[in-house]
């Protein structure tokens, strides 16, 4: 009887937890069979990752320099899935981004304060990434290219044009190098206090950027309009919404908020151009709004627990001799989960998600 | 001189073509179908992986192949499971995969990485391997590289020519028209990714057996990385011009 109540009263809430908690059951039995056969204990995988996560502030700070990216680039993408876009060139649009902001930052103050300038750089990603994520849907518009061949060929456009930058134009000071630019001057860099390893401006940033995306997709006119093109293309025009515009729109922000990841990475972490500034984040990021079901919500936790992963496997090779790329079986696993447990229910319910 | 160097500059080409030629070819099954299996990345590297440890293992570079080819069929098993009967967006199930196997073939390979293993032996077409220039570069090969050429009309054959071509083609096009004339989509659809999936693992035991033997964890793997998505955009283009 209380059971009943309390099933009407949050009818959704429960299947979902019952759905996350079968799929962590599933995943995580995998791994951890895999692991029997193996012949490792997963307990110690579990506290080793545990450990190198959280086990003291440095290493978690470490976490939280790739939960930044990691958040930025899954708002990004949280857009481009409403409106039905796959933005597979995510890693591009975080390339452009960084090279946007290395382009301000390496140019003339003109006299403006440093924070100013970070603040201009950080905008310059934003219009590099954004500038990517358009010529994607642009292609998709006007070309008919799927989003997805047109984001993996700008992918790859990407990734050479910074390698020629880092080897040409802005090569270091006597012999360029695969190994970046020169570092910007120190008032350049975001400050950062004593024992952190991640700036706090840029977790603000982070965490702006993800209620900014929240607010916009759920409780605004437009976020609306992007929500009606991914649900239905075809019935979006009858409202007088143009489902190609929203869609452009929707990469153009996506590709942007993807783009200022690639600023801060530049600014806060690396403080210099370098050729893998993406480091795999956006794929990543991929991951982790499938893994959230296209959902804003839970997109900040589980992008803490894929940092922590990524980060505590660091500890793998050191402690237990064993590969660290078990974070992404995990990870991997997970998602593969999800789809399965979001495609059991969908099958069992009649197709309604 | 010239003719010796032209003629080694084929033969490697031949010899990188033919992993490609096999996924190209596994992935136009899949498509033709009416399925996208994105997998084909991690596919190749985890079938790769588990046809060098299987072939050093045994010292059998058959069962090393065959071995191969069960995996790239588990791993696309997967996509048409969740993909076709659950219904779940192809390309979500291909790229979460993609990940998936190529972090497992790192994490399991990591003991096998740069060890030395068997491999097919190339094996010399009596008197084609005589022929000047040609010889050399197109009949002196291993098994694997010729069986992935013979495998282009046998294919093309397999899906113009046959009943089952036309059943698997329907399924693709028109899978009401199939499942009027008593034909379940579904299923043609589940054998066809299956079937690709071989392929593309089989594709992986060519890359590890005979194209570059071995398996090297991070740097020889991560060089091929971004390679396969190329692939699947050609089995694409395959798929539309041929």
């Amino acid at each position: 009887m209380i059971m009943n109540t309390f099933r009407k009263l949050l009818p959704l809430p429960v299947n979902q937890i019952r759905d996350l908690f079968l799929i962590v059951l599933l995943a995580l039995g995998g791994v951890s069979v895999l692991l029997l056969v193996l012949g490792i204990s997963p307990v110690d995988i579990a506290t080793t990752l545990t450990g190198g996560a959280i086990g003291s502030w440095r290493k978690f700070s470490h976490v939280l320099t790739v939960w930044v990216p990691l958040i930025l680039c899954s708002c990004g993408l949280l857009f481009t899935f409403r409106a039905g876009l796959w933005n597979i060139g995510i890693e591009g649009q975080v390339i452009l981004g960084a090279i946007g902001t290395t382009m301000v930052l390496r140019g003339e103050g003109h006299g403006l304060a440093p924070g100013l300038q970070i603040a201009l750089a950080l905008a310059a990603g934003f219009a590099g990434g954004g500038l990517w994520g358009s010529c994607a849907g642009l292609l998709k518009n006007r070309g008919g290219v799927n989003e997805i061949f047109g984001g993996l060929g700008l992918n790859f456009v990407a990734q050479g044009f910074i390698l020629w930058l880092i080897l040409g134009p802005w090569k270091r000071e006597g012999i360029a190098s695969m190994s970046g630019t020169d570092l910007f001057p120190r008032e350049l860099w975001m400050s950062m206090p004593a024992g952190w390893r991640v700036a706090p401006a840029s977790l603000v940033i982070a965490i702006c950027a993800f209620l900014f995306s929240w607010y916009i997709l759920n409780a605004t006119r437009f976020g609306l309009r992007i929500k009606a093109v991914g649900a239905n293309p075809a019935a979006a025009p009858l409202y007088g919404i143009r489902p190609d515009r929203t869609g452009l729109l929707a990469m153009a922000i996506g590709g942007g908020i993807a783009g200022i990841a690639g600023g801060l990475q530049v600014t806060c972490v690396y403080h210099r151009l370098l050729p893998p500034i993406s480091s795999g984040y956006g794929y990543l990021a991929l991951l982790v709004v499938m893994l959230a079901n296209y959902k804003a919500g839970p997109v900040p936790i589980i992008c803490l627990l894929f940092a922590a992963l990524a980060a505590g496997s660091i500890q793998l090779p050191i402690s237990l001799q064993l590969d660290s790329s078990l974070s992404g079986v995990i990870q991997g696993a997970c998602v593969v989960a999800a789809l399965l447990v979001h495609g059991w229910r969908k099958s069992k319910t009649g197709g309604a998600s | 001189m010239m003719d010796v160097s032209f003629a080694a500059l084929l033969g490697a080409i031949v010899v990188m073509a033919a992993p490609i030629v096999l996924a190209a070819l596994g992935e136009t099954i899949t498509e033709k179908a009416g399925v996208v299996n994105l997998s084909l990345d991690g596919s190749i590297l985890l079938a790769a992986m588990v046809a060098f440890v299987v072939a050093a293992e045994t010292g059998q570079p058959v069962l090393g192949c065959l071995a191969g080819a069960v995996t790239g069929g588990l791993v696309a098993a997967i996509v048409a499971g969740i993909g076709v009967h659950l219904g779940q967006s192809q390309v979500a199930v291909g790229f979460a995969l993609t990940f998936l196997c190529r972090d497992l073939a790192y994490f399991l390979g990591s003991g096998h990485s740069r060890v030395e293993g068997p491999q097919f032996e190339p094996l010399p077409l009596p008197l084609l391997a005589d022929l000047p220039v040609v010889g050399k570069a197109l009949f002196s090969h291993s098994v694997m590289v010729y069986l992935s050429f013979a495998a282009i009309p046998l294919c093309g054959y397999f899906l113009y020519r046959s009943r089952w071509g036309l059943i698997l083609r329907a399924a693709g096009e028109n899978p009401e028209a199939c499942w009027a004339r008593g034909i379940d989509p579904i299923k043609v659809r589940t054998a066809a990714t299956i079937g690709g999936g071989a392929m593309v693992g089989l594709a992986g035991a060519a890359y590890s057996l005979a194209v570059k033997p071995g398996w090297a964890t991070p740097r020889a793997a991560r060089a091929s990385a971004g390679l396969p998505w190329r692939w699947l955009s050609s089995a694409a283009g395959i798929r539309s011009g041929w």
